[in-house]
């Protein structure tokens, strides 16, 4: 096992969209690190506030999608140049190599997530000083919007990797990964704020990236939002739908590495 | 050694390779043969597991994926430029020496091998078909096997190449090491390999010496010259040998090796002017033993006018 973690450890370092992806992270969290500004002056800074600064807006979905494409590649990169035949030439394990990259990108991920929080955190107290550290670290719901954050982060970085794995093909995976959130399970949400399909809108709590990033959400929604996007599990109920979501099609995609031709 | 017993695999109701048993012996070079899309390929990655079928093949008494780092025992050639276009030449070795714990000095010493060391720290997304052969190839000799499998390790290589790879090739053998390596250039086969595996349709059509397979075919033939071409011509055939006229006085036959032919023009008191074996070449023996097994035909130009 620990052969196949060193070949994942070197693969990945010797990728140079690795460096950009990480760079793009921490340059994008430092950025977002700015809307402290808007705090200076006499200006009360709330925990609401320190919500917004630290989940940046839409920073943990861009994080989200860098993260997402370590994980396409990870397996991707192999189908697309045929690395994966000598690959397997050096670890004739399916089940070892298929570990060591999902304990490759989950901490690869979750340290990137970690760096970028910092940098947020960094930025913010740069320019806010004792009005940031008199909320303390994790005042309530803190620390589940930040570990929820790393969690959601990884989560999703492996939902790439599956997606990649299952389709074999780089193109397909990165699609799926940014159109199923962003255009999918809005145009369902969209659909169910029709009326006459009222009495099934109960099943968009269950679109798997919305109810995940209830995890790190800390606003409570008003009623201006329209109904069908209303819908919405609790954080924990939410992080498990995501998680489950996840766990099916990572054991799929597992099961088919294990299966099909290389 | 390498012991395949048995290999299958099918695809739908087509079966691709079919009930392949074969040896490779160490020490000698172990030429691959078979008409495009005979399963030379697919046989190559159901021996490394890479391809599911039925069937086993062995490495020195052991199962692919029981080697816990195979790099070391079996060095693997499959297809040309399977490496990342951005990863350096260098990085690309590094990344596959990791899992089996090769030093980076090594990695120095198979690129110094194959004649890379120049570009060793450049992307290889612009490499030609012949160095991204050279650095597959470098990637085989990696862990220092004792056993090399290449799929077609000639294609890309200019000519000072292939006879590089046939040095390299023989030189390995040579220190008692098992060499299979499937080609389609018969000529250069002809020069490098000592033992012979032939395939058609995904069935085993030869395994046996080069001298062996090229002996057996039809155009090999025993030429003799005599003023009594037609008293000998009668005599062979009515002994079942057949003979072919040629001009000069010349006959060809096949059935019959050239010293017992001398013996019998002997003992039947008749003059031999010349007597000499034509051995056939590779490609007519190749050609022979394949025919009918072909999966794609082409076919002939017409009257071009």
């Amino acid at each position: 096992m620990s052969d196949a973690l060193r070949y994942e450890w070197v693969r990945l370092r010797t990728l140079r969209s690795t460096y950009w992806l990480t760079g793009l992270s921490i340059v994008i969290a430092a950025l977002l690190g700015l809307f402290a500004l808007t705090f200076t002056g006499s200006k009360p800074f709330t925990i609401v506030d320190y919500g917004d600064l630290i989940e940046g807006g839409p920073g943990t979905a861009l994080l989200s999608i860098f993260m997402g494409l370590i994980g396409v590649f990870s397996i991707g990169h192999e189908y697309r140049y045929g690395t994966i035949r000598p690959t397997l030439g050096a670890i004739p394990s399916r089940t070892h190599l298929m570990a060591a990259k999902v304990l490759v990108v989950i901490a690869y991920s979750l340290v990137v997530g970690f760096v970028c929080l910092v940098v947020r955190y960094l930025v913010a107290w740069l320019i806010l000083g004792s009005k940031l550290t008199d909320l303390g670290l994790f005042p309530h719901p803190m620390g589940r919007v930040i570990g929820g954050i790393l969690g959601y982060v990884a989560v999703y970085a492996l939902v790439g990797f599956a997606f990649a794995s299952l389709s074999r093909s780089i193109p397909a995976a990165i699609v799926t990964l940014v159109v199923f959130p962003l255009v999918f399970e809005n145009v369902i949400r969209g659909l169910l704020t029709i009326n006459a399909l009222k009495s099934i809108r109960g099943i968009a709590k269950f679109l798997p990236f919305s109810a995940g990033s209830q995890v790190y959400s800390h606003n409570v929604l008003d009623s201006s939002v329209p109904s069908g996007f209303r819908e919405l599990p609790g954080p924990w109920g939410g992080a498990l739908i995501f998680f489950v979501f996840m766990l099916i099609l990572l054991g799929a995609a597992w099961a088919l590495f294990e299966k099909r031709d290389a | 050694m390498i012991e395949v017993r048995g290999l299958t695999k099918k695809f739908g109701d087509h079966k691709a390779v079919d009930d392949l048993s074969f040896n490779v012996k160490p020490g000698v070079v172990t030429g691959f043969l078979g008409p495009n899309g005979a399963g030379k390929s697919t046989t190559m990655r159901l021996m490394l597991d890479l391809d599911h079928g039925a069937g086993t093949t062995t490495f020195d008494g052991k199962k692919f994926h029981e080697i816990a780092r195979p790099m070391s025992v079996i060095g693997v050639l499959l297809e040309a430029k399977a490496f990342h276009p951005t990863r350096t030449a260098r990085n690309h070795l590094r990344m596959l020496a990791a899992p089996t714990h090769v030093p980076d000095k090594r990695v120095d010493e198979v690129l110094d091998l194959v004649g890379l060391t120049s570009v060793a720290n450049k992307k290889p997304k612009s490499f030609s078909l012949g160095m991204g052969q050279r650095l597959g190839l470098a990637a085989a000799l990696l862990g220092d096997p004792e056993i090399i499998l290449l799929d077609e390790p000639a294609n890309g290589l200019d000519p000072q190449g292939i006879t590089w790879l046939r040095d390299l090739l023989k030189a390995f053998a040579q220190q008692g090491k098992t060499v299979f390596a499937s080609s389609h250039l018969l000529n250069e086969m002809a020069l490098l390999a000592d033992d012979l595996v032939v395939i058609g349709r995904g069935k085993l059509l030869a395994d046996m010496p080069m001298s062996e397979f090229v002996a057996q075919s039809s155009h090999t033939s025993v030429i003799v010259r005599t003023p009594h071409y037609a008293k000998l011509a009668e005599l062979l055939t009515s002994r079942g040998i057949q003979v072919t006229e040629e001009p000069y006085g010349r006959l060809s036959l096949v059935g019959m090796e050239q010293d017992a032919v001398g013996d019998l023009a002997f003992a039947e008191g008749m003059v031999v002017h010349e007597l000499t074996t034509r051995t056939a070449t590779l490609e007519e023996a190749f050609l022979e033993a394949t025919a009918g097994a072909e999966e794609f035909h082409g076919g002939h130009l017409g009257g071009v006018a």
